[in-house]
């Protein structure tokens, strides 16, 4: 068990090269996982968590649109039908009274 | 330099990012507004207006500058409650991130003797050869150093007080040169040549002097990423010459490598636990 803490894999790592610098040697290299993922990946894109989420994204917009019609006709209808103001009667003419 | 100050930026942009929590500043911002905009007008209104439900033999709450002030207080309330609860609940962490610290650190560090004995016996190595792991840690503001987080158990006690600056020694010089691409490259520095240094090297401060091994034959710099992030630092050194040839073997790398893994998920929580509260 290492740092990663699991069991380590038998990763194979590739010398890539050697680099010597004034202080010392830097030895490069390479995971031939890390080889196999980069191929694999110009076939399939892995999908993020960031990914899954935008596309989970569209469905509360379409909730939320449908609310927002809804709730708007609703309050137009009743400012239309519902919450009509009476009208006032009109006014009685009473005959003239003549003695 | 520039390049030792964009590595303190770097971690200092983390550490940030790490503690900054937005909504703690959006409460203390509406509860500003909310106390000048509310206190001004209507919550004094509550209590001064005429048609207010206060009786007026409360005249103590009837004077406006009273008034204003408990309206200011009531407003002031709520977000007080929630910063004091934040405190709880930070100190109860710190306590959690303390008794995980105790409980991981001997735990890695038993497991770090084990590796080092399966390296002696397998490739033959002395017993002058340690390992340790460095990481970044904040002293203050802007200011990060190096420091052994754990060791073999033959590693000196004293020189667990180590600080390295970014730029400090021979580990402080392989740390500047490290980045994303360079993830896999572990740097071997032989200290015998110390005359040929390079103009960029700067020597360890007196401090770090008297506690380091003086004898160190080589270093071994391996770093270790969480991610695209620089965590820690793998170091390797001996003070023994019959080690060298060994530690300059892709064979020793790649079982370091293989020991770290690819996702130094316990060395993530130490970072976590080593920044956190602080």
């Amino acid at each position: 068990m290492g740092a990663s803490g699991k069991i380590s894999e038998s990763n194979d790592y590739e010398l890539r090269e050697i680099v010597q610098d004034e202080l010392g040697t830097t030895f490069v290299y390479d995971r031939v996982e890390d080889n196999i993922d980069e191929t694999s990946a110009l076939n399939k894109t892995p999908i993020t968590a960031s990914a899954k989420k935008a596309s989970n994204s569209w469905v509360y917009w379409v909730i939320f649109l449908l609310l927002s019609v809804t709730i708007t006709s609703r309050t137009s209808l009743k400012n239309n039908y519902g919450s009509k103001q009476p009208i006032d009667p009109p006014p009685v003419r009473l005959p003239r009274y003549t003695p | 330099m520039k390049f030792v100050r964009n590595k303190s930026l770097l971690y200092e942009l983390k550490y940030i990012s790490y503690k900054f929590k937005p909504h703690k500043l959006l409460l203390l911002f509406f509860t500003i507004i909310a106390g000048i905009v509310v206190s001004l007008d209507g919550a004094q209104a509550f209590f001064t207006a005429k048609d207010s439900p206060v009786p007026e033999r409360f005249s103590f709450l009837k004077q406006s500058s009273n008034a204003r002030a408990i309206a200011i207080a009531i407003i002031a309330a709520p977000s007080l409650l929630i910063w004091s609860s934040n405190r709880d609940t930070q100190e109860e962490n710190q306590n959690i991130s303390k008794i995980t610290e105790r409980i991981t650190l001997p735990f890695f560090e038993e497991d770090l003797n084990k590796f080092l004995d399966s390296l002696r016996i397998k490739f033959s190595l002395s017993n002058s050869v340690r390992i340790y792991i460095m990481m970044p840690i904040r002293t203050k503001f802007g200011q990060w150093h190096l420091k052994v987080i754990t060791n073999t158990k033959n590693y000196d006690n004293n020189e667990k007080d180590i600080l390295l600056k970014f730029d400090e020694g021979f580990i402080g010089y392989a740390f500047q040169g490290i980045n994303y691409d360079s993830r896999r490259a572990p740097k071997y520095i032989p200290t015998t040549n110390s005359n040929d240094l390079p103009a960029n090297y700067k020597h360890l401060s007196q401090n770090n002097k008297d506690l380091v091994r003086c004898d160190n034959k080589c270093y071994v710099v391996v770093p270790i990423f969480d991610k695209a992030f620089l965590n820690s630092l793998f170091i390797v050194d001996t003070n023994d010459p019959n080690d060298l040839i060994v530690l300059n073997t892709p064979e020793l790398h790649r079982e370091i490598f293989n020991w770290i893994g690819n996702e130094p998920i316990l060395l993530s929580l130490i970072w976590r636990l080593k920044h956190h509260g602080r």
